[in-house]
Order: structure tokens, then C-alpha cells, then sequence
């Protein structure tokens, strides 16, 4: 287990490495940023001068050693219209808020969508499989910030029950109907495929072993099948993360609710780019993060799942 | 012996032929409705310089904020026909969402096909990328991309290729797994032993023999892929990354009709209907041919 677990964290490091990498080639297409902070009135000689202090008259290779170097020292240069805000405190304001979204939005999911798909795979073709079968192929298709507006047009402005947007320290109303919208559209997949697991579950002899053992209906479904449904399921949310992240920019965007996602809209909007590649930066590194929890919850889920003990 | 030959050709001529499997799919209506849809938009995006009842761009003043009526979905805050903008939209939908298809094709295919064909150091090396590649979030990578190349006085084409290309070179990794798994059990296949024993060059192989093997997943994850590229780029216009105002699409319309829920729900709804439906039309298209085509390999 040890071994493994090393292993695994080990093979992270060449996408975090790859992570970096594109990142800096962005910005390097991008150009020096000097240029925009210092503004077109100053002399070329002192453009050279703070280019040289900042280490932009270095070569490609040496440029990329010192980025490293900030990087793995937690610094993401800084803001270019904020006046040299550096991006690492500008992001980490928005963390606390992204990751409630985010953990928000992904119990919504599993929780309905587990059992959603449970019902489902209970009957297969009654009406509440087909039902689930339907949400779960619209859900697929709904963009997560129309699905936002449409719940700010119902909830907020017709029945005045939520606010419309924005964000308060402590207060949960605001991060209801982000978290709704994030989390409806991960529902549906995560539905999709617990059903399909479920049903093969509970045709397995185990199952039908513990039906004979007159186990409850409730025990069976949920303790002998579930379990052994479930490891399908946690990799779908692993991957699901990924447009979960990227599904927390835009939900933000609608919502104006102040996390990683927000800030880097609105740096998209006032071409602030090296804030820019700091959010992609740290989102890219949180979906690194978690799909290496996902990898190893598989063992704490199914026994049976041991890695070269 | 040779009369035995002819008569079972003979009775081969003369048996029915099972219907090619595309056409079972074609007789599921929640086939032929996906189809419809998508060739309506089509025919919408492809016809709207004709079809629609005013330009993208002609602002009527006094009319702004209509509600649907005398323009049949409405009109925007600054006084045009969103049915209009909505049909214009449809053209950037679709061609960056079947282009930045056909990118990650034919780049997933490429890489799919070299690594599980020749395997060793070239199948770690470009798999190990693939991995890498597959590590990122990808829509975020496409709004990185989308967001370095966002320059002022870009034309349209430059824009829209930006968008096809962002797409598309983050979403060729799965079709490069799927490829290079089905390649490698192609290889082991007799006829492909034959060709080679016969001196075959690799590439006749590659091009003949494993590749046409290959089309039918080639085709369903690629139809499935539309949706997800159609979403992607609303997602990226709705951020403002996609085509400048005031070419509408779908998603900058929705950003634009963000500001005023409350009031004109009309702006909202109607794009982002169009994106629902038309998205679900591609991905039920999918699963149709999934199902007809490849109703084992692929579940």
C-alpha cells in the first residue's frame, strides 16, 4: 500500500511539472507584461532596466527554472491591472468560496444522483426509470450557467426566496442556488451510471445470497449491492470534477459569487493575464489533487481493490 | 466442387441482406427526431442570411427590451431580434463545435493509431503525454488558450479559428485511448499476420487494414464529442472569449441577458433553449449510433 501510494504521488509529478509548463508557454506567448504596467509613455531604457530586474532579458530555459522556483514557492507573479496585486493573495481570497461551492454542488450530486439511480435500477423501464433516464440525458446537455439563470428567473425573481446573486460571509442563502445549478448537472451522469452498475449489482449471486439469508430489502440494496456499485460511480465523479471546476467558473460568473472562478472571468474580461494563468494554475492543480484521492478511495470502498502489497 | 462454389453464391445473391446496421438506428424515432433537429438548426445556420427577418445587427430604437410578439422572440436591449441573432448564432455554434470536432479527430486518431500500432518507446512516450494532456481540466485549458489569443481588431474567421483550435487540442485524449486500444487488438488479427507475411509496408497496413477497423467507434465518440464542443463554446462566449460583438452567438447572448433577469426573461430563455436542444439532439444522435453501431464495445 505504502509503495503504491508513493507511486502514485509520484506520477503526479509529471503533470504538475506539464501543468507549469503550458502554463509558462502561455504566458510567454503572451508577451512581457512590463510593457502594459509600466504604460507606452516610458523610455525604452528603463523598460529594459525593470525587464532585467524582473528576469524577462534571461533565456526561455532559465525564465522557466526561476518560474518553477516561484511556483513551487507558492508565488504566481502578479496582477497586471490590480497594480501588482501579487495573484496568489488575490486567489486564495476566492479559495474558501470555490471549495464550498464545489463540495456543495458534488453532496447535491452524489447524493441525489445515487439515488435517483438506486430508484431507477430498482425497476428498470417504470415510469421512474424513464424519468430518470430523461433528466439524466437533458442534465448532460444543460450548461450549468443557463441552468443558473433559469434558477435565479424562478427562485429569486418570481418567489423572491433566494437572493439573485452576490455574497456574504456565513450566510448559506447565498450559496444555495449555486451550488443547485452546479450540482443538477453532475446529478445526471452520476444517475445514468449507478443505475447501470446498480442493476448488475443486485443480479449478482451475492445479492440474491443475502435475499435467501432474508437480509432486509433495505440491507441488500443498500449494503450488499451499493458497495459494490459504487467504485464505477466514485471514478465518474473524479472525472466529472474536471467540468465540475470548470463549471464553478461559470456558475460564479452568473452568480457574482466571489471564488477562484469569478476572479478569473473577470480577469478574462479586463486582460489581466497573469491572474489568468495563476487560476488555471491552482484549479488544474486542485483536479490533480482530488483525482488522486479518488484513485486511492478505491481500496477504503472495495477491499478487494490492493495495490502490490 | 466449382458448382458447389456457384450455388452458394448463387444462394448468397438470392438471400435477403441483413439491413446495414446504420439503418436499424434510423428506425428508433428518438433517432430520427435527434437527426431532425440537427438538420433544422443546420439548415437555420446555414440559411439565415435568407431566412431571418432581420439582420444581426440592425438595432431598431424604441424597441428595445419587445417582449415576444411582433418580433417573434423578442427583442434585446439594444433593439434587435434575438430570433435573428439566434439563427446567426447557430453558425458558430455548429461550425466550432463539428470543427473542433474534427481537430481532436484527427489529432486523437493520429496518436491513437501510432502509439498502439508500433508500440514500445513511441506508445509510453505518447501516452505518457496523453496522460498528461487528460490531467488538465480541459475547458479550462481551452479558456487559457482562448484568453492568450484574445486580441482587439481580430476578424471572425481569426476568432472562430481560435476557438476550434482551443477546443480542439484539448479533446482529442479519450479518442486517442479509445483508438490505440482498438488498434491493439486489431494487430494480433490474422489478416492483418497475412498482410504482413505478403510484405505489406506499414503504412498500407496503418491506412488498409487497422484504420478502416477502427471507423464505427471512430464515429460514435466523435458524435458524441459535438455536444460537448457546442457546450464549450458557449461556455467560453458566455465568459466572453468567443466571437466579438456584435456577431451574436448563443452563449454571449445569454452573458448579455445575464444583466436583466429580472426583467426580460425572454433574452435568456430562447438561446439557452437553443443550446439544450440542440446539444441533446447531437447526444441522443450519439447514442443511437452507439447502440446501432457498436452496442458492445462501447457501453
Amino acid at each position: 500500500m505504502h509503495t503504491y501510494l508513493l507511486r502514485r504521488i509520484l506520477q503526479t509529478l509529471p503533470v504538475l511539472v506539464g501543468v507549469a509548463l503550458i502554463a509558462f508557454v502561455f504566458s510567454e506567448l503572451a508577451g512581457s507584461p512590463i510593457r502594459g504596467l509600466l504604460g507606452q509613455s516610458t523610455s525604452e531604457d528603463i523598460r529594459r532596466k525593470v525587464e532585467a530586474y524582473y528576469g524577462f532579458d534571461k533565456s526561455r530555459p532559465e525564465r522557466f527554472l526561476n518560474y518553477m522556483q516561484r511556483l513551487s514557492k507558492g508565488d504566481l507573479g502578479v496582477s497586471i491591472v490590480q497594480n501588482g496585486e501579487p495573484v496568489t493573495k488575490l486567489l486564495l481570497g476566492g479559495l474558501a468560496v470555490t471549495a464550498k461551492l464545489a463540495l456543495g454542488a458534488i453532496f447535491i450530486a452524489i447524493v441525489l444522483g445515487v439515488s435517483l439511480g438506486i430508484l431507477a435500477a430498482r425497476r428498470p423501464n417504470s415510469l421512474i426509470d424513464y424519468g430518470a433516464s430523461i433528466f439524466a440525458s437533458v442534465g448532460v446537455s444543460f450548461p450549468a450557467f443557463f441552468l443558473g439563470i433559469l434558477l435565479i428567473m424562478v427562485f429569486s425573481v418570481r418567489l423572491k426566496l433566494l437572493p439573485i446573486g452576490g455574497y456574504e460571509e456565513g450566510q448559506v442563502k447565498y450559496l444555495i442556488l449555486p451550488c443547485v445549478s452546479l450540482g443538477l448537472i453532475s446529478t445526471a451522469s452520476i444517475a445514468r451510471l449507478t443505475r447501470n452498475c446498480m442493476i448488475e449489482a443486485l443480479s449478482k449471486d451475492f445479492v440474491r445470497l443475502a435475499r435467501a439469508k432474508g437480509v432486509s430489502e433495505w440491507s441488500a440494496v443498500l449494503h450488499h449491492a451499493l458497495t459494490n456499485a459504487l467504485v464505477p460511480v466514485i471514478t465518474v465523479i473524479g472525472n466529472d470534477f474536471a467540468s465540475l471546476l470548470t463549471g464553478a467558473v461559470l456558475t460564479e460568473t452568473v452568480f457574482g459569487l466571489p471564488g477562484i472562478g469569478l476572479k478569473l472571468s473577470r480577469a478574462i474580461f479586463s486582460h489581466d493575464l497573469p491572474v489568468v494563468m495563476g487560476a488555471c494554475v491552482v484549479l488544474s492543480l486542485i483536479f490533480v489533487v482530488a483525482n488522486l484521492l479518488v484513485d486511492l478511495s478505491y481500496s477504503f470502498l472495495d477491499p478487494r481493490i490492493r495495490y502490490g502489497d | 466442387m466449382a458448382t458447389d462454389a456457384a450455388i452458394l453464391t448463387a444462394a448468397e445473391r438470392l438471400a435477403p441482406r441483413p439491413a446495414p446496421r446504420w439503418a436499424k438506428a434510423l428506425r428508433n424515432p428518438r433517432t430520427i427526431a435527434a437527426l431532425a433537429v440537427i438538420l433544422l438548426t443546420l439548415a437555420m445556420a446555414l440559411c439565415a442570411p435568407w431566412l431571418a427577418p432581420h439582420g444581426y445587427k440592425d438595432q431598431y430604437r424604441g424597441e428595445e427590451n419587445l417582449a415576444p410578439g411582433a418580433y417573434l422572440l423578442g427583442t434585446d436591449d439594444l433593439g434587435r431580434d434575438i430570433l435573428s441573432r439566434m439563427m446567426y448564432g447557430a453558425q458558430v455554434s455548429l461550425a466550432v463545435g463539428l470543427c473542433a470536432t474534427l481537430v481532436s479527430m484527427l489529432i486523437g486518431v493520429a496518436v491513437g493509431l501510432l502509439s498502439g500500432y508500433f508500440g514500445g518507446w513511441a506508445d509510453s512516450v505518447l501516452m505518457r503525454f496523453t496522460d498528461t494532456i487528460a490531467a488538465f481540466p480541459s475547458l479550462l485549458l481551452a479558456m487559457a488558450i482562448t484568453a492568450v489569443y484574445d486580441r482587439p481588431h481580430q476578424t471572425m474567421a481569426e476568432r472562430i479559428a481560435v476557438l476550434i483550435f482551443a477546443l480542439g487540442i484539448v479533446g482529442w485524449t479519450g479518442m486517442a485511448r479509445l483508438v490505440r486500444s482498438q488498434v491493439l487488438t486489431i494487430k494480433g488479427e490474422d489478416y492483418v499476420n497475412a498482410a504482413r507475411a505478403l510484405g505489406a509496408e506499414d503504412r498500407h497496413i496503418i491506412l488498409r487494414h487497422v484504420l478502416p477497423n477502427c471507423v464505427s467507434p471512430i464515429i460514435v465518440v466523435a458524435t458524441l464529442a459535438i455536444g460537448g464542443n457546442i457546450l464549450g463554446e458557449a461556455g467560453l462566449s458566455f465568459l466572453g472569449l468567443g466571437v466579438q460583438a456584435p456577431f451574436p452567438s448563443w452563449g454571449g447572448m445569454l452573458a448579455d441577458a445575464r444583466n436583466y433577469v429580472d426583467t426580460f426573461w425572454w433574452q435568456a430563455v430562447f438561446p439557452g433553449t437553443a443550446i439544450v436542444i440542440t446539444v441533446l439532439a447531437f447526444n441522443l444522435f450519439g447514442d443511437s449510433l452507439r447502440d446501432a453501431l457498436d452496442p458492445k464495445a462501447l457501453k
